[in-house]
C-alpha cells in the first residue's frame, strides 16, 4: 500500500543526484520493479530448491527398459532411469574451451554486443539402477539454455543501481526478458481457465461429438504442482449418461464417468447414489431418473470391485500411457488415474468427492437450476506465467530425453541380443547416440516462439509464445511486461464475445489500453496495481478454522440434510455448510484474514457464491495457488488493505470512492480509482475529459513515440533505435510519472500550440509547424542502426574454406605509398590515368580511403553515402597461389539509402577459439532525422497529424506579448473526436509554465461543482492573462490584429516514429517480375505501387479512359508479340530459320503443312527443329500485355485453347 | 591580449589530409577494451583478447581526421 | 434392501438391482442375496413452471420481455427541421465510419423528413 504517495513535482535536483550518484543498496523506483514481478518470480520458482523442477522430476518418475525380448516369458534384466537433479547454472565461459580468463561470468551487456545468446548449462544428475540394485548416477550435460535477466540465474540479480551501471545495464534495468541471438524476447503473459475449478460449459461444439452427445458439459482444468496442467472434461448425454474425456498426447478419448468412480476408491451403487443426491433431490425425479440410468447403463460392464475396474482400465490404456512392461494391470490402471483424473489431488477420495461434484453441477446445469459460466470473464481466467511455461517446456524435454534413452537401449537390444546394461563403455555408447541438447531446443522454442511439443501443453496454440522486448522507447517496452494475451487461437473466431470488455474485469484489466484492430479485446493490459501470484499460500490451518466456525468435514458418513453448500480449497472439497452458515464463514474468514489472525494468507481468494434461482452453482471456492491475478482495495470494517481477486469480487460491494461508501452494503473501497487503469493509461492528461476511444489511441501511439530508449545505448546494439535528442519533461503530468521514473526517458517536447484556422495548410489532420522552433531543434530524432559485417563460422565439409581476415592484403605497401599517390596532381588527363593506374595497382580506390581507415574498418564519426565503402577485406592467400596479379581487395559497402554517420565500430571475437582472427565486427550508423513534411505528430490524447509545413515564424501570429506558436493545429480537429482533455492540458500546461510548476493531471480529480476550467483559469488569471486561456493575437502577414481571441497555451507533443524518408517510394521504370513481367512489389527492391481495382474505378468515373490504358498496359506489361490471323493463336507462331537470301520470319506451324515434294524456294520454310514446312504465313505482331501471354499458356496447360480474331 | 587577435588557424598538416594516423609506422590500430577500457593494440590477423582482461569485444576509437559538420 | 423411489439397492453390497425380472426375486450380481421386490411404486415427476410457455401467459404477467426494436432509444435535439419547421427532432448515432473518425449522427422529424451528417 503506497501510504506515501509522490507528487508531481518536478524534483530536478533529486533526479540530478539520481543520475551522478547512482544508489549503492536498491532501487529508487520500486513501482518499476513491481511491474516486471511476475516475469522475474515465475522464472525464479523454476530454479529454486523444491521449485517446479524439483517437482517435475518427481513427477516424471522411473522409466525402464528390459534387455530381454520377451520370448520365453521372461524380460530379462530390467534398467531404470530416473533424474536426481536438474540444475540451471549462471552464464560462464565453458573451462574446456577456454582456459585463459580471469573473469569467467558472461553478462547481458557482452550477449547484446556480441549478438549471442544469454544461456546457461543444463546439467542433469540421471541415476541408474540395474534390476534392484543401487542407483548409480551420471551428471550429463543437456546443453545451454536461455536465462532470465535479472532473475535468480543472472548475475545481475539483486545488484544495485551503482553496480548495474559498472556492468554497461542501465541503472534502472528490469530484467524479466531473455537475450537470443543478442535480440531481447520475453515470453508473453497468456489467459487461460481458472485452475482446479469446474466450470459449467454450454457449447454447440459438444452436440456434435457423437450421438446422443449434448451441448452441455463440465470442465475444470486440473494442475500438478509443477505447472503442467491436463484438462478433463464431462459431457452429457441426451439419455442421462455422463462421459469423462481427456486428452493424451494429442488425442482425445471417452470414458464412462462411473467406471472412473469405481476406479477410485471401493465403492458400491448405492454410495454414489448417496453422493450425488442429497437429501431433498430424492424427490426431483428428474434427477433421480438420470442417475439411475447412469448407474444402470454402466452394469453393462460388469466390472463390480475396485481392482477389476482399474485391470479393465490398465487393460486399455497400457500402450498409451508409456510405462514399463513389468507393470500389472492394475498399476497401469493406477497411474492412469494418477496421471490423468483430477491431478491436482492426490488423495482417490478426495478426486472421488470432486468427480461426484462435478456430475452434480452437470446434472443441475442441464436441469436450468443453475446457470452456465462464462470463460470469457475474467473471473474464470487465470494467467500463465512465463516462467511456469518454461519449466513445462524444459520438463517434456527431459522426459522426452530419457524416454529417448529407453528408445535407444531397446534398439540396440533388438540388433545385438548381448546388450551388458553393467557395462559402462556400452552405455556410453547409447548416450552418445541420444539427442542430449535440450539447449538448442528450448533456444528455438525462445526465437521463434513455436512449441514443438508431443503433447501440446494442453494449450490452444503452437506458435506466437514469445514477442521481441522493442525498445522503440520505454513506453512500448514496459509495456510487453504487463500485456496479457488470449491466445491466437480466439484470433481467428469470428465470434466477438471474446473480444469485449466486461465489468468483471474492473481493477483487473485495464479497459482502455488495448489495440485497436485485429487484436482490439484479445491483447490486454493489466491495470497497474494488479499483482499476479507466484508462489502458493500457507493454507495448512484453513481445515481447523473451518471446522471451529462450525463447517462439516466431508469425511462424516452422513452429512446433516442442511449442509448443502460445498466449501472447496484449490478444487478439493473441505467442508460442507448450510447456505446461511456459508455467508458468516466467508465474512469470518475474510475478517480474519485482513486482521492477520488464524494464520490466514492476505493473498487467498475467498470466492464466496450465494444462492440464487437459476444463477450460478453455489459455494464457497478458496483459492491459493499461483497464477492468479489479485489486486489491492480498503476493508471497511479494519481499515487496512485487503487483497482480491476475480473470482470474489462479482458478489462484493466495492465502493469507488470514500463518498460512495453505502453503510451497512459495501465492504470495500477503492484505493484510487485510478487504479484500474494501465501504466500507459495514467499517463494520458486529464483522460477522464476525453472520448474513450481517442484515449486508446493514446495508449497505441505513446508507445510509438521517437523518445529516449534507454541510457546505456553506448553499449547495446539493437537493430534499430529510435532517439530523441531534446526530449522535455512534461508540465502537465501525473503522479505515477515520478513514481514510475519516467523522467529519466522523456517522450516528447512541450509546445506552445494554438489552435486556429490560420494557413489552410492543416486540413485533414495535418499541422503546421513553426519553422525557428524546428531550426532550434523541436523534435529532432536519431536513427541508430546496427549491422554485423563479417563471415559466420560455417564448417563446410569438403568443400575449400574462405579464410577471409579484414583489413588490406598490403597494408604496408598502401602505408608507404598513399600520402605521394594522393598528392599526385590533377590538372591533365595523362595525369589523372596515372593516378588512376596507381590505386590500381595498389588494388584499391581512391575513394575507398575517405572513409575507411588503414586497418580496414571503418573511420568513427565519418560520413558514408549509398555505396561507400564500410570495411575493407580479403582472402587470405594460399601458399600454392603465387601473387602475380593485382593485390584483390574486397569491400563491404554501405546499403542503405540515406546518408548515415559512423558512430561505433566494434571487434567482435569468438568465445574459446583463441587462435582465430578477427571474423566480425558490428557498426552502428546514425542517421539524424530532423522532422520533415510528412513526418508524423501527436499530442497525448489521440490526435495524431502529419506536419504539413514549415511556418516561417515571420508569418506566424502572434500575441501581445510577441510570442508565437510552435504548432497550429486545425480546430476541426475537436467537434467529432471530442478530446476536450487536450483543451485543459492546454489550460494547465499555460499555467503551470507561467508560475514555473507542474501540473497534477489525473483523472476523476475534478466534477461539476469543482470544474477543472475554473482551476486552471484562476491560476491564470494570478498570472495575468485570460481566465479562458483566449489570448487576442495578431496576424503575422497583414499585422491586424484578428477578430477573435485565439486558445493559446503549452500542450506536450510526441513526435512518433512514422517518418516520410522511411516511406516514400518512387518508381518510373525499373525491376520486373519473371513470371508477369509487371513491375514487382516493394518499396526495398524499387517496386511499383499498384493500381488497384477501386483506383480503376475512378480513373473510369473521371473518363480518363487513356490513363488507365497507360497505367495498365503501356507503363506495366506492354508487349508486342506475334499472333497467327488464321487460327488465332499466340503459342503456335514461331519463327524460321535464317537462309541466305531469306530472312527469317515468322510463321505459324498449325496452319503449316510439312513440305512434301517441291522444292520451291521461298515457299519452303524450316524450323528449330529440322522440319520443313510450307504455308502459315499469316502471322503480324499485335500488342498486348504480356500477362495475357501467360493466361494463353496457363490455359493451354488445362487443355483449353484460346483464339483470337485479329481485325482488321 | 594581441596574439588573440590572430585569426584562426587550422590545425597544421590537415590541407592534405594525411591517411596514416599515428600508426604510420608501427601499421597497429589501437582499441579500447569493452571491459576495463584499457587501449589495446591489434595487428591484422591477430585474434581479438584484450590483453588485461581477456576480454572479447573491442571498440574502436573516433577518427583523428577532422570531420565537418552542417549546423542544420 | 434399501429402496429409494424407484430404485432398490442390495442391502448387503449396495449394488443396484434390476428393476423388471418377472418374478418376484431380485438376485444381486456381485453378493447373490436375493432381495424380494418390493412392487410398483408411483413416482410424481413435476416439470419446471418454465417447461411450458404459453404466449397468453406471458403477456398477462408482470414481467415483460422486449426485443432491441422496440426499445426507442433516440434522444431529442433542438434541431429546425429544413423541411417542415419543426423545433424538435429526433437524433441517433451510429460508427458507419473508421473508428478514427466520428460517429454518423442521423436525424429524424415529425414529419418524416430524415437527413444525416458526418463529423
Amino acid at each position: 500500500m503506497a501510504t506515501k504517495k509522490s507528487s508531481v513535482a518536478f524534483n530536478t535536483l533529486e533526479r540530478e543526484n539520481l543520475f551522478r550518484n547512482p544508489p549503492k543498496d536498491k532501487s529508487a523506483y520500486p513501482a518499476l520493479l513491481a511491474a516486471v514481478q511476475p516475469h522475474i518470480d515465475s522464472f525464479n520458482a523454476i530454479t529454486v530448491d523444491g521449485g517446479l523442477l524439483d517437482l517435475a522430476r518427481e513427477d516424471i518418475g522411473i522409466k525402464s527398459v528390459f534387455d530381454g525380448t520377451n520370448e520365453k516369458g521372461s524380460l530379462g534384466n530390467k534398467l531404470s532411469l530416473r533424474v536426481d537433479k536438474i540444475y540451471i547454472g549462471k552464464p560462464r565461459l565453458s573451462d574446456h574451451r577456454d582456459k585463459t580468463s580471469l573473469r569467467r561470468e558472461i553478462f547481458p551487456s557482452e550477449c547484446r554486443e556480441r549478438h549471442i545468446t544469454y544461456r546457461g548449462k543444463l546439467t542433469v544428475k540421471l541415476g541408474l539402477r540395474i534390476n534392484d540394485g543401487p542407483w548409480i548416477s551420471q551428471d550429463r550435460e543437456l546443453g545451454s539454455i536461455p536465462v532470465m535477466v535479472r532473475s535468480n540465474r543472472c548475475h545481475l540479480e539483486n545488484l544495485a543501481p551503482y553496480d548495474l551501471v559498472e556492468h554497461k545495464e542501465e541503472s534502472e534495468e528490469l530484467g524479466g526478458y531473455f537475450i537470443v541471438n543478442g535480440i531481447e524476447k520475453l515470453i508473453r503473459l497468456l489467459i487461460v481457465a481458472r485452475r482446479n475449478h469446474p466450470m459449467a460449459i454450454v457449447r454447440p461444439s459438444f452436440a456434435g461429438r457423437g450421438k446422443s452427445y449434448t451441448q452441455y458439459g463440465v470442465q475444470i482444468r486440473c494442475v500438478r504442482p509443477d505447472q503442467t496442467s491436463q484438462t478433463n472434461v464431462l459431457h452429457y448425454l441426451n439419455d442421462g449418461n455422463v462421459t469423462f474425456r481427456f486428452s493424451w498426447r494429442k488425442n482425445e478419448y471417452l470414458i464412462p464417468v462411473v467406471m472412473i468412480l469405481k476406479a477410485l476408491i471401493e465403492t458400491n451403487d448405492r454410495e454414489i447414489f448417496d453422493g450425488l443426491l442429497a437429501a431433498k433431490d430424492r424427490e426431483n425425479t428428474f434427477l433421480t431418473d438420470r442417475v439411475e440410468l447412469l448407474l444402470r447403463t454402466y452394469k453393462g460392464y460388469q466390472l463390480y470391485t475396485k481392482k477389476e475396474t482399474l485391470q479393465h482400465l490398465g487393460e486399455k490404456f497400457r500402450i498409451v500411457m508409456g510405462v514399463a512392461s513389468d507393470m500389472s494391470d492394475v498399476d497401469v490402471g493406477k497411474e492412469f488415474l494418477r496421471k490423468i483424473v483430477l491431478v491436482h489431488l492426490q488423495d482417490p477420495r478426495d478426486k472421488f468427492r470432486m468427480m461426484l461434484f462435478m456430475i452434480r453441477k452437470l446434472y443441475a446445469l442441464v436441469e436450468g437450476s443453475c446457470t452456465q459460466d462464462n470463460p470469457d470473464a475474467v473471473q474464470h481466467q487465470e494467467v500463465l506465467l512465463g516462467g511456469f511455461l518454461y519449466g513445462m517446456i524444459i520438463k517434456e524435454r527431459v522426459e522426452e530425453y530419457l524416454e529417448s534413452i529407453v528408445k535407444e537401449v531397446r534398439r540396440e537390444v533388438r540388433r545385438t541380443t548381448a546388450f551388458d546394461f553393467s557395462n559402462k563403455e556400452q552405455r556410453t555408447r547409447i548416450f552418445a547416440k541420444v539427442n542430449e541438447n535440450i539447449g538448442s531446443a528450448l533456444e528455438y522454442f525462445m526465437s521463434t516462439g513455436n512449441l514443438s511439443s508431443p503433447s501440446g501443453l494442453d494449450l490452444q496454440q503452437v506458435s506466437g509464445f514469445t514477442v521481441v522486448a522493442e525498445k522503440i522507447n520505454f513506453y512500448r517496452f514496459i509495456s510487453h511486461f504487463r500485456m496479457v494475451h488470449r491466445g491466437s487461437f480466439f484470433a481467428q473466431l469470428k465470434t466477438t464475445t471474446v473480444r469485449k470488455l466486461l465489468p468483471e474485469s474492473w481493477g483487473f484489466l485495464c479497459p482502455v489500453h488495448t489495440p485497436d484492430g485485429s487484436p482490439c479485446g484479445l491483447l490486454n493490459h493489466l491495470a497497474h496495481k494488479c499483482r499476479i501470484t507466484t508462489t502458493i499460500s500457507d493454507t495448512s490451518s484453513i481445515r481447523k478454522t473451518l471446522a471451529s466456525l462450525g463447517v462439516v468435514s466431508p469425511a462424516t458418513a452422513s452429512l446433516p440434510s442442511s449442509a448443502t453448500m460445498c466449501i472447496q480449497l484449490d478444487g478439493c472439497i473441505i467442508g460442507w455448510c448450510s447456505p446461511k452458515l456459508a455467508r458468516v464463514v466467508a465474512d469470518t474468514l475474510r475478517y480474519w484474514k485482513v486482521e492477520g489472525s488464524h494464520d490466514i494468507p492476505l493473498d487467498l481468494e475467498i470466492g464466496y457464491i450465494p444462492e440464487s434461482r437459476g444463477g450460478q452453482y453455489p459455494g464457497i471456492y478458496i483459492f491459493s495457488q499461483q497464477a492468479r491475478m489479485i489486486r489491492p482495495v480498503k476493508y471497511l470494517p479494519l481499515d487496512k488493505e485487503d487483497q482480491i481477486g476475480p473470482f470474489e469480487q462479482p458478489y462484493m460491494s466495492v465502493a469507488v470512492t470514500p463518498p460512495e461508501v453505502v453503510p451497512g452494503e459495501s465492504t470495500h473501497v477503492e484505493f484510487d480509482p485510478t487504479n484500474i487503469l494501465s501504466i500507459i493509461a495514467n499517463m494520458t492528461p486529464f483522460s477522464d475529459f476525453n472520448q474513450s476511444p481517442r484515449n486508446m489511441y493514446q495508449c497505441q501511439m505513446g508507445k510509438q513515440a521517437m523518445g529516449t530508449p534507454g541510457t546505456a545505448l553506448r553499449h547495446r546494439s539493437d537493430n534499430k533505435m529510435y532517439r530523441l535528442q531534446t526530449g522535455q519533461t512534461p508540465v502537465v503530468r501525473s503522479p505515477l510519472y515520478n513514481e514510475y521514473g519516467l523522467d529519466n526517458f522523456p517522450n516528447g517536447m512541450n509546445a506552445i500550440v494554438a489552435v486556429i484556422s490560420y494557413t489552410g495548410y492543416d486540413m485533414d489532420d495535418a499541422m503546421i509547424m513553426n519553422k525557428s522552433a524546428h531550426e532550434r531543434g523541436f523534435g529532432h530524432g536519431t536513427i541508430y542502426k546496427t549491422e554485423k559485417l563479417g563471415w559466420a563460422e560455417e564448417k563446410r565439409r569438403g568443400g575449400p574454406s574462405s579464410n577471409n581476415l579484414f583489413g588490406f592484403i598490403n597494408q604496408e605497401e598502401i602505408e608507404e605509398q598513399i600520402d605521394s599517390i594522393h598528392e599526385m596532381g590533377e590538372s591533365t588527363d595523362e595525369e589523372k590515368l596515372l593516378k588512376k593506374k596507381a590505386y590500381q595497382s595498389l588494388g584499391i580506390k581512391q575513394e575507398w580511403l575517405e572513409t575507411v581507415d588503414l586497418d580496414g574498418l571503418p573511420k568513427i564519426g565519418q560520413l558514408v553515402k549509398a555505396g561507400d565503402a564500410v570495411a575493407v577485406y580479403h582472402e587470405v592467400p594460399k601458399e600454392s597461389e603465387s601473387r602475380s596479379r593485382f593485390p584483390q581487395n574486397k569491400v563491404f559497402t554501405y546499403k542503405g539509402s540515406e546518408d548515415a554517420y559512423i558512430e561505433e565500430v566494434r571487434l567482435l571475437g569468438v568465445e574459446g577459439n583463441d587462435n582465430k582472427p578477427m571474423q566480425q565486427i558490428s557498426v552502428k550508423y546514425r542517421i539524424p532525422r530532423s522532422p520533415n513534411i510528412g513526418d508524423k505528430f501527436s499530442s497525448r490524447h489521440g490526435q495524431k497529424g502529419v506536419l504539413s509545413q514549415k511556418w516561417p515564424t515571420v508569418d506566424m501570429p502572434f500575441t501581445e506579448s510577441g510570442m508565437q506558436p510552435d504548432i497550429i493545429i486545425n480546430p476541426h480537429a475537436f467537434p467529432s473526436r471530442m478530446t476536450i482533455g487536450m483543451f485543459v492540458e492546454s489550460l494547465a500546461g499555460k499555467a503551470g509554465a507561467l508560475h514555473g510548476m507542474a501540473q497534477d493531471s489525473t483523472p476523476f480529480r475534478f466534477d461539476e461543482h469543482h470544474t477543472a476550467a475554473d482551476y486552471f483559469g484562476h491560476q491564470l488569471k494570478m498570472a495575468g492573462y485570460n481566465y479562458h486561456g483566449n489570448e487576442p493575437m495578431y496576424s503575422g502577414i497583414t499585422g491586424e490584429e484578428l477578430h477573435a481571441d485565439i486558445y493559446i497555451g503549452l500542450v506536450y507533443y510526441q513526435r512518433l516514429r512514422h517518418m516520410v524518408n522511411d516511406k516514400y517510394q518512387v518508381r518510373t521504370t525499373g525491376k520486373i517480375s519473371d513470371l508477369t513481367h509487371q513491375p514487382i512489389k516493394g518499396r526495398k527492391k524499387g517496386g511499383g505501387i499498384r493500381v488497384g481495382e477501386m483506383e480503376r474505378d475512378s480513373l473510369l468515373a473521371h473518363g480518363t479512359a487513356f490513363l488507365l490504358q497507360d497505367r495498365l498496359l503501356n507503363c506495366s506489361d506492354y508487349t508486342q508479340t506475334w499472333v497467327c490471323r488464321e487460327c488465332g493463336s499466340f503459342l503456335s507462331t514461331t519463327p524460321s530459320i535464317k537462309k541466305i537470301g531469306f530472312e527469317s520470319q515468322v510463321r505459324c506451324r498449325r496452319c503449316a503443312k510439312p513440305a512434301a515434294g517441291f522444292k520451291a524456294e521461298g515457299m519452303v520454310w524450316e524450323d528449330g527443329n529440322g522440319g520443313q514446312f510450307v504455308g502459315g504465313s499469316n502471322t503480324t505482331v499485335i500488342a498486348v500485355p504480356y500477362v495475357l501471354k501467360y493466361l494463353d499458356v496457363e490455359l493451354a496447360a488445362m487443355g483449353i485453347a484460346m483464339k483470337f480474331n485479329i481485325a482488321p | 591580449m594581441s596574439d588573440q587577435r590572430e585569426s584562426y588557424q587550422p590545425p597544421a598538416g590537415g590541407a592534405g589530409r594525411s591517411y596514416a594516423g599515428a600508426s604510420a609506422a608501427s601499421g597497429t590500430m589501437h582499441y579500447l577494451c569493452a571491459e576495463c577500457g584499457v587501449k589495446v593494440a591489434i595487428n591484422k590477423g591477430e585474434p581479438i583478447r584484450c590483453k588485461e582482461c581477456g576480454h572479447r569485444i573491442l571498440y574502436k576509437q573516433r577518427t583523428k581526421r577532422m570531420v565537418q559538420f552542417e549546423a542544420r | 434392501m434399501s429402496t429409494v423411489g424407484t430404485l432398490v439397492f442390495c442391502s448387503d453390497c449396495g449394488n443396484l438391482l434390476d428393476s423388471v425380472t418377472g418374478t418376484d426375486r431380485l438376485e444381486c450380481e456381485m453378493c447373490g442375496t436375493v432381495t424380494k421386490d418390493p412392487g410398483n411404486k408411483t413416482v410424481t415427476t413435476q416439470s419446471a413452471p418454465s417447461a411450458f410457455p404459453s404466449a397468453l401467459r406471458l403477456k398477462k404477467s408482470a414481467v415483460q420481455s422486449l426485443a432491441t426494436e422496440d426499445i426507442q432509444t433516440e434522444a431529442e435535439i433542438k434541431q429546425t427541421c429544413p423541411e417542415c419547421g419543426r423545433e424538435k427532432m429526433w437524433f441517433y448515432t451510429l460508427q458507419l465510419r473508421s473508428a478514427d473518425e466520428g460517429a454518423t449522427v442521423f436525424y429524424r422529424c415529425e414529419c418524416g423528413y430524415r437527413f444525416n451528417t458526418n463529423n
